[in-house]
């Protein structure tokens, strides 16, 4: 039989159950709310603004418009803010390329890496685009240093090869999911 | 120096007055026995199962202090059992009313997740950051206005 001085204990141990089970229910899904559409719309109009510097050049403009995509609070567990924060920092970097500033384009490539915590689409992009990077160094040393532009061109066959990987990942995962 | 003693020796009459003070403390009739004969009588009629008999009084009062204690237990665990099945079905009861009033997971198209196929990668060339951002904000609104609709259908039953 059981203790008595136990009952109390082991009644807690029953309630914490059953409000686990219960909210398990959910399944662990977050509803669409207000917060993550308003931050997605002003992501959105961020990157619009960019367009329309660039369509007149201005490109540090559309940094600018960039970097405010990346001051927006989406919700924390937002898959979507993730991804848009991604594609912010893979467009970022190809501006500071523009500029000519390939070190500020790695930096925001490996800004992105670091903040990225699973495969996606975006994911791939990024390094897509830091393969994008050294390509266009290689070409660019191409006739003034062909060491440098034969590494380069190595980096961005890794960077283009862990691109490839990413998106053959999540595209068989979301194969499974429908099947 | 210590004093030899003979076992043939006849006893001193220290040795007498201790041996009936004894013998007097075994009848439990002294008055005059110690404390140290009291209970080294005590220990001889202990070991030989001859411990001095209960008076009727004590004897009663004994048995009614233990029974009254036995009482007091039972109905304590009696109590706490009835408190702790009333508790158990008072959780059953709360959660089997939590169960089955909280609706069925909501579909995956009105949860926040992964752009996924909405935007397929790898990302053709000339498809910019906004056009991505329209596509999931878009489908974003479409799923919260569905889901105020289901809220304001729910609130209407």
């Amino acid at each position: 039989m059981m203790q008595l001085h136990k009952m109390p204990r082991a009644l807690a141990t029953l309630l914490a159950l059953l409000l686990v089970a219960c909210s398990a229910r959910d399944h662990g899904r977050r509803p669409v709310d207000e917060k993550l559409v308003l931050t997605l719309e002003e992501a959105r109009a961020w990157q619009h603004r960019a367009d329309v510097h660039l369509a007149d050049s201005d490109v540090k403009s559309a940094i600018a418009d960039v970097d405010e995509v990346l001051r927006v609070k989406f919700p924390a567990d937002a898959r979507e803010g993730e991804e848009a924060r991604l594609d912010a920092w893979a467009r970022l970097a190809k501006l500071r390329v523009n500029l000519l500033d390939e070190a500020g384009a790695l930096e925001a490539i490996a800004k992105g890496r670091a903040e990225s915590a699973r495969d996606s689409f975006y994911r791939a992009h990024l390094e897509t685009v830091a393969g994008e990077i050294f390509e266009a160094r290689g070409n660019r040393l191409a006739s003034t240093d062909p060491a440098g532009a034969r590494a380069a061109r190595e980096e961005a066959l890794v960077d283009y090869g862990r691109a490839i990987e990413i998106d053959r990942r999540v595209q068989s995962a979301l194969l499974e999911d429908r099947e | 120096m210590s004093t030899i003693h003979d076992d043939d020796d006849h006893p001193t009459h220290e040795e007498e007055d201790a041996a009936r003070a004894l013998a007097d403390a075994l009848d439990g009739t002294s008055q005059r026995a110690d404390a140290g004969d009291r209970r080294a009588a005590s220990l001889i009629r202990a070991a030989s199962g001859k411990e001095a008999p209960l008076g009727d009084l004590r004897a009663r009062g004994l048995a009614r202090a233990a029974v009254a204690r036995f009482t007091a237990i039972r109905r304590r665990a009696r109590t706490w059992r009835l408190l702790g099945g009333l508790a158990v079905a008072a959780v059953l009861a709360i959660a089997i009313g939590i169960l089955r009033r909280s609706p069925p997971p909501l579909p995956l198209a009105l949860c926040s997740r992964s752009a996924g196929m909405l935007v397929p990668g790898p990302f053709p060339p000339g498809q910019t950051a906004a056009a991505r951002l329209d596509a999931v904000a878009d489908n974003r609104l479409d799923a919260l206005r569905e889901l105020r609709l289901r809220r304001l259908a729910g609130g209407r039953r």
